[in-house]
Protein backbone atom coordinates (compact mmCIF):
# COMPACT_ATOMS: atom_id res chain seq x y z
CA UNK A 1 0.00 0.00 0.00
CA UNK A 2 1.52 3.39 -0.56
CA UNK A 3 1.83 5.97 1.79
CA UNK A 4 0.70 9.39 1.72
CA UNK A 5 4.52 10.86 2.81
CA UNK A 6 5.26 12.09 -0.71
CA UNK A 7 1.74 14.05 -1.53
CA UNK A 8 1.71 17.69 -0.61
CA UNK A 9 -0.84 20.12 -0.95
CA UNK A 10 0.19 23.61 -2.88
CA UNK A 11 -1.55 27.02 -2.32
CA UNK A 12 -4.51 27.78 -1.54
CA UNK A 13 -5.27 24.18 -1.41
CA UNK A 14 -3.42 24.00 1.77
CA UNK A 15 -5.17 26.25 3.41
CA UNK A 16 -8.37 25.32 3.06
CA UNK A 17 -10.47 23.53 5.75
CA UNK A 18 -10.08 20.00 6.00
CA UNK A 19 -13.22 18.72 4.76
CA UNK A 20 -12.79 20.53 1.49
CA UNK A 21 -9.04 20.08 0.90
CA UNK A 22 -10.11 15.96 1.03
CA UNK A 23 -12.20 16.90 -2.12
CA UNK A 24 -8.98 17.03 -4.09
CA UNK A 25 -8.28 13.16 -5.15
CA UNK A 26 -4.51 14.00 -4.61
CA UNK A 27 -6.04 14.51 -0.48
CA UNK A 28 -8.67 11.65 -0.58
CA UNK A 29 -5.87 9.01 -1.92
CA UNK A 30 -3.20 8.91 1.11
CA UNK A 31 -6.28 10.27 3.52
CA UNK A 32 -7.86 7.07 2.49
CA UNK A 33 -4.91 4.79 2.55
CA UNK A 34 -4.20 5.41 6.37
CA UNK A 35 -8.03 4.75 7.45
CA UNK A 36 -8.18 1.61 5.39
CA UNK A 37 -6.22 -1.15 7.50
CA UNK A 38 -8.32 0.23 10.83
CA UNK A 39 -11.12 0.03 9.15
CA UNK A 40 -10.55 -3.92 8.27
CA UNK A 41 -9.13 -4.36 11.39
CA UNK A 42 -12.27 -3.05 13.04
CA UNK A 43 -14.83 -4.50 10.39
CA UNK A 44 -13.16 -8.53 11.45
CA UNK A 45 -13.11 -7.51 15.28
CA UNK A 46 -16.84 -6.49 15.40
CA UNK A 47 -18.04 -8.72 12.89
CA UNK A 48 -16.66 -11.76 15.06
CA UNK A 49 -17.83 -10.17 18.43
CA UNK A 50 -21.69 -9.21 16.61
CA UNK A 51 -22.01 -12.92 15.22
CA UNK A 52 -20.44 -15.10 18.38
CA UNK A 53 -23.20 -13.56 20.33
CA UNK A 54 -25.84 -12.54 18.00
CA UNK A 55 -25.50 -17.12 17.08
CA UNK A 56 -23.77 -18.66 20.31
CA UNK A 57 -24.55 -16.29 22.80
CA UNK A 58 -28.41 -14.75 22.21
CA UNK A 59 -31.24 -17.10 23.09
CA UNK A 60 -33.59 -18.13 20.51
CA UNK A 61 -36.66 -16.72 19.74
CA UNK A 62 -39.84 -17.79 21.51
CA UNK A 63 -41.67 -17.71 18.07
CA UNK A 64 -39.43 -18.13 15.35
CA UNK A 65 -37.04 -20.71 17.13
CA UNK A 66 -33.11 -20.59 15.60
CA UNK A 67 -34.69 -19.02 12.41
CA UNK A 68 -34.36 -14.95 13.62
CA UNK A 69 -30.55 -16.05 13.83
CA UNK A 70 -30.32 -14.69 9.89
CA UNK A 71 -31.03 -11.76 11.23
CA UNK A 72 -27.81 -10.52 12.21
CA UNK A 73 -26.91 -10.83 8.78
CA UNK A 74 -30.37 -9.14 6.79
CA UNK A 75 -30.79 -6.41 8.79
CA UNK A 76 -27.30 -4.81 8.32
CA UNK A 77 -27.64 -6.06 5.09
CA UNK A 78 -30.77 -3.79 4.44
CA UNK A 79 -29.69 -0.42 6.11
CA UNK A 80 -26.21 -0.74 4.05
CA UNK A 81 -28.00 -1.42 0.87
CA UNK A 82 -30.09 1.79 1.33
CA UNK A 83 -28.29 4.32 3.12
CA UNK A 84 -25.63 3.18 0.12
CA UNK A 85 -28.06 4.54 -2.74
CA UNK A 86 -29.00 7.58 -0.62
CA UNK A 87 -24.89 8.24 -0.47
CA UNK A 88 -24.60 7.45 -4.22
CA UNK A 89 -27.31 10.02 -4.96
CA UNK A 90 -25.66 12.95 -2.35
CA UNK A 91 -22.69 12.46 -4.00
CA UNK A 92 -24.20 12.41 -7.44
CA UNK A 93 -25.67 15.33 -6.66
CA UNK A 94 -22.75 17.25 -5.31
CA UNK A 95 -21.10 16.21 -8.58
CA UNK A 96 -23.44 17.43 -10.57
CA UNK A 97 -23.40 20.70 -8.67
CA UNK A 98 -20.15 21.28 -8.41
CA UNK A 99 -18.42 19.27 -11.19
CA UNK A 100 -15.98 17.60 -8.36
CA UNK A 101 -14.24 14.49 -9.67
CA UNK A 102 -14.43 13.03 -6.43
CA UNK A 103 -17.76 12.89 -5.72
CA UNK A 104 -18.31 11.26 -8.68
CA UNK A 105 -16.07 8.67 -8.10
CA UNK A 106 -17.14 7.88 -4.46
CA UNK A 107 -20.62 7.73 -6.24
CA UNK A 108 -19.59 5.04 -8.28
CA UNK A 109 -17.48 3.24 -5.50
CA UNK A 110 -20.29 2.81 -3.75
CA UNK A 111 -22.44 0.92 -6.11
CA UNK A 112 -20.93 -2.64 -6.56
CA UNK A 113 -20.98 -2.42 -2.17
CA UNK A 114 -24.36 -1.67 -2.39
CA UNK A 115 -25.64 -3.88 -4.91
CA UNK A 116 -23.78 -6.40 -3.00
CA UNK A 117 -25.67 -5.92 0.14
CA UNK A 118 -29.10 -5.60 -1.83
CA UNK A 119 -28.76 -9.14 -3.29
CA UNK A 120 -27.68 -10.25 0.21
CA UNK A 121 -31.22 -8.81 1.76
CA UNK A 122 -33.19 -10.02 -0.16
CA UNK A 123 -30.99 -13.37 -0.08
CA UNK A 124 -31.30 -13.50 3.61
CA UNK A 125 -34.76 -12.51 3.73
CA UNK A 126 -35.80 -15.56 1.35
CA UNK A 127 -33.84 -17.92 3.74
CA UNK A 128 -36.00 -16.18 6.68
CA UNK A 129 -39.24 -16.66 4.90
CA UNK A 130 -39.39 -19.93 4.39
CA UNK A 131 -39.25 -21.16 7.79
CA UNK A 132 -41.09 -18.28 9.47
CA UNK A 133 -43.64 -17.53 6.33
CA UNK A 134 -43.80 -20.82 4.59
CA UNK A 135 -42.41 -19.06 1.23
CA UNK A 136 -39.53 -18.25 -0.13
CA UNK A 137 -40.61 -14.92 -1.57
CA UNK A 138 -43.90 -12.91 -2.09
CA UNK A 139 -44.67 -9.96 -4.38
CA UNK A 140 -45.01 -7.63 -1.23
CA UNK A 141 -44.63 -3.84 -0.77
CA UNK A 142 -41.54 -4.37 1.29
CA UNK A 143 -39.82 -7.31 -1.13
CA UNK A 144 -40.58 -5.86 -4.03
CA UNK A 145 -39.35 -2.42 -3.29
CA UNK A 146 -36.12 -3.71 -2.10
CA UNK A 147 -35.78 -5.75 -5.34
CA UNK A 148 -36.55 -2.72 -7.27
CA UNK A 149 -33.31 -0.95 -5.56
CA UNK A 150 -31.59 -4.00 -6.49
CA UNK A 151 -32.48 -3.07 -10.21
CA UNK A 152 -31.30 0.27 -9.64
CA UNK A 153 -27.80 -0.99 -8.58
CA UNK A 154 -27.81 -2.98 -11.67
CA UNK A 155 -28.93 -0.66 -14.27
CA UNK A 156 -26.69 2.05 -12.49
CA UNK A 157 -23.70 0.03 -13.37
CA UNK A 158 -24.60 -1.03 -16.57
CA UNK A 159 -25.26 2.51 -17.55
CA UNK A 160 -21.60 3.43 -16.02
CA UNK A 161 -20.14 0.03 -18.58
CA UNK A 162 -22.07 1.24 -21.74
CA UNK A 163 -20.75 5.20 -21.71
CA UNK A 164 -17.36 5.07 -22.72
CA UNK A 165 -16.34 8.55 -21.68
CA UNK A 166 -16.17 8.81 -18.28
CA UNK A 167 -17.50 12.52 -17.83
CA UNK A 168 -20.89 11.81 -19.76
CA UNK A 169 -21.19 7.94 -17.74
CA UNK A 170 -20.37 9.76 -14.17
CA UNK A 171 -23.34 12.92 -15.23
CA UNK A 172 -25.63 9.92 -16.56
CA UNK A 173 -24.93 8.04 -13.34
CA UNK A 174 -25.86 10.75 -11.24
CA UNK A 175 -29.32 11.69 -12.65
CA UNK A 176 -30.44 7.79 -12.55
CA UNK A 177 -29.24 7.79 -9.16
CA UNK A 178 -31.09 11.06 -8.42
CA UNK A 179 -34.28 9.90 -10.33
CA UNK A 180 -34.55 6.44 -8.00
CA UNK A 181 -33.50 7.86 -4.99
CA UNK A 182 -37.58 8.10 -4.11
CA UNK A 183 -37.89 4.10 -3.95
CA UNK A 184 -35.79 4.18 -0.29
CA UNK A 185 -38.36 6.19 1.85
CA UNK A 186 -40.64 4.00 -0.13
CA UNK A 187 -39.30 0.69 1.10
CA UNK A 188 -38.65 2.69 4.52
CA UNK A 189 -42.01 3.52 5.14
CA UNK A 190 -44.12 0.02 2.81
CA UNK A 191 -44.63 -1.21 6.33
CA UNK A 192 -46.55 0.85 7.48
CA UNK A 193 -48.17 2.28 4.21
CA UNK A 194 -49.36 -1.13 2.71
CA UNK A 195 -50.81 -4.23 4.36
CA UNK A 196 -47.32 -6.43 4.22
CA UNK A 197 -46.14 -10.32 5.58
CA UNK A 198 -42.88 -8.40 6.57
CA UNK A 199 -42.99 -6.98 9.89
CA UNK A 200 -42.16 -3.57 10.94
CA UNK A 201 -39.27 -2.06 12.12
CA UNK A 202 -37.87 -3.72 15.92
CA UNK A 203 -35.42 -0.93 16.34
CA UNK A 204 -36.28 2.78 16.11
CA UNK A 205 -35.59 6.18 18.08
CA UNK A 206 -37.87 5.36 20.73
CA UNK A 207 -36.42 2.02 21.83
CA UNK A 208 -36.08 -1.58 20.69
CA UNK A 209 -38.35 -4.80 20.86
CA UNK A 210 -35.44 -6.69 20.90
CA UNK A 211 -33.80 -8.39 23.82
CA UNK A 212 -30.64 -6.58 25.08
CA UNK A 213 -28.08 -9.45 24.12
CA UNK A 214 -30.17 -9.70 20.51
CA UNK A 215 -29.53 -5.75 20.06
CA UNK A 216 -26.16 -5.93 21.28
CA UNK A 217 -25.14 -8.61 18.53
CA UNK A 218 -27.34 -6.96 15.94
CA UNK A 219 -25.45 -3.71 16.77
CA UNK A 220 -22.31 -5.00 16.71
CA UNK A 221 -22.40 -7.17 13.68
CA UNK A 222 -24.13 -3.64 11.74
CA UNK A 223 -21.10 -2.07 12.91
CA UNK A 224 -18.88 -4.67 11.56
CA UNK A 225 -20.65 -4.76 8.09
CA UNK A 226 -20.68 -1.22 8.09
CA UNK A 227 -17.06 -0.53 8.42
CA UNK A 228 -16.24 -3.98 5.54
CA UNK A 229 -18.70 -1.46 3.40
CA UNK A 230 -17.06 1.37 4.00
CA UNK A 231 -13.48 0.18 3.89
CA UNK A 232 -14.62 -1.53 0.36
CA UNK A 233 -15.74 2.11 -0.73
CA UNK A 234 -12.61 3.70 0.38
CA UNK A 235 -10.97 1.05 -1.38
CA UNK A 236 -12.25 1.12 -4.86
CA UNK A 237 -12.31 4.86 -5.00
CA UNK A 238 -8.75 4.97 -4.51
CA UNK A 239 -8.68 2.54 -7.41
CA UNK A 240 -10.25 4.94 -9.54
CA UNK A 241 -8.78 8.12 -8.45
CA UNK A 242 -5.05 5.65 -9.53
CA UNK A 243 -6.93 4.61 -12.83
CA UNK A 244 -7.99 7.92 -13.96
CA UNK A 245 -5.49 10.32 -12.69
CA UNK A 246 -2.65 8.08 -13.95
CA UNK A 247 -0.87 10.43 -15.89
CA UNK A 248 -1.12 13.37 -12.92
CA UNK A 249 2.50 14.12 -11.47
CA UNK A 250 1.39 13.20 -7.90
CA UNK A 251 0.67 9.75 -9.00
CA UNK A 252 3.77 9.71 -10.91
CA UNK A 253 5.20 10.35 -7.65
CA UNK A 254 3.84 7.73 -5.72
CA UNK A 255 5.80 4.80 -4.62
CA UNK A 256 4.50 1.52 -5.19
CA UNK A 257 4.91 -0.95 -7.79
CA UNK A 258 7.34 -1.02 -10.36
CA UNK A 259 6.27 0.78 -13.39
CA UNK B 1 -31.63 -27.54 7.61
CA UNK B 2 -32.69 -24.17 8.49
CA UNK B 3 -29.12 -23.94 11.03
CA UNK B 4 -27.43 -25.14 7.18
CA UNK B 5 -28.76 -22.46 4.92
CA UNK B 6 -28.11 -20.01 7.45
CA UNK B 7 -24.96 -21.48 8.34
CA UNK B 8 -24.12 -21.72 4.05
CA UNK B 9 -25.04 -18.37 3.91
CA UNK B 10 -22.67 -16.38 6.51
CA UNK B 11 -19.65 -18.77 5.03
CA UNK B 12 -20.67 -17.69 1.82
CA UNK B 13 -20.70 -13.95 2.97
CA UNK B 14 -17.44 -14.26 4.43
CA UNK B 15 -15.26 -15.46 1.50
CA UNK B 16 -17.19 -12.92 -0.76
CA UNK B 17 -16.01 -10.29 1.57
CA UNK B 18 -12.56 -11.93 1.69
CA UNK B 19 -12.73 -12.13 -2.20
CA UNK B 20 -13.47 -8.41 -2.82
CA UNK B 21 -10.93 -7.41 -0.65
CA UNK B 22 -8.30 -9.33 -2.54
CA UNK B 23 -9.75 -8.18 -5.38
CA UNK B 24 -9.74 -4.56 -4.69
CA UNK B 25 -6.14 -5.04 -3.56
CA UNK B 26 -5.21 -6.83 -6.49
CA UNK B 27 -7.08 -3.74 -8.79
CA UNK B 28 -5.02 -1.37 -6.75
CA UNK B 29 -1.31 -2.63 -7.36
CA UNK B 30 -1.95 -2.92 -11.11
CA UNK B 31 -3.73 0.55 -11.18
CA UNK B 32 0.02 1.24 -9.81
CA UNK B 33 2.09 -0.50 -12.38
CA UNK B 34 -0.01 1.30 -14.93
CA UNK B 35 0.58 4.60 -13.89
CA UNK B 36 2.68 5.15 -17.15
CA UNK B 37 -0.05 3.94 -19.67
CA UNK B 38 -1.71 6.59 -21.72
Amino acid sequence: MSSASTTTLPGAAARSPRWQRLASPQAFYPWAGRLLPWLRAAAVLLLAAGLYIGFIVAPTDAQQGEAYRILYVHVPAAWIAMVSYLAMAFWGAVGLAWNTRLSFMVMRALAPTGAAFAFLCLWTGALWGKPTWGTWWVWDARLTSVLLLLFLYIGFLALQAAIDDPRRADRAGAVLALAGVVNVPVIYFSVQWWNTLHQGASITVRGSALHNTMLWGLLLSALGFWTYAIASVLARARCMVLERERQAEWVQRLPGAAR
Amino acid sequence: MTALYIGGSVGLVAVFMLAESLQLLRRHRAALANRNTP
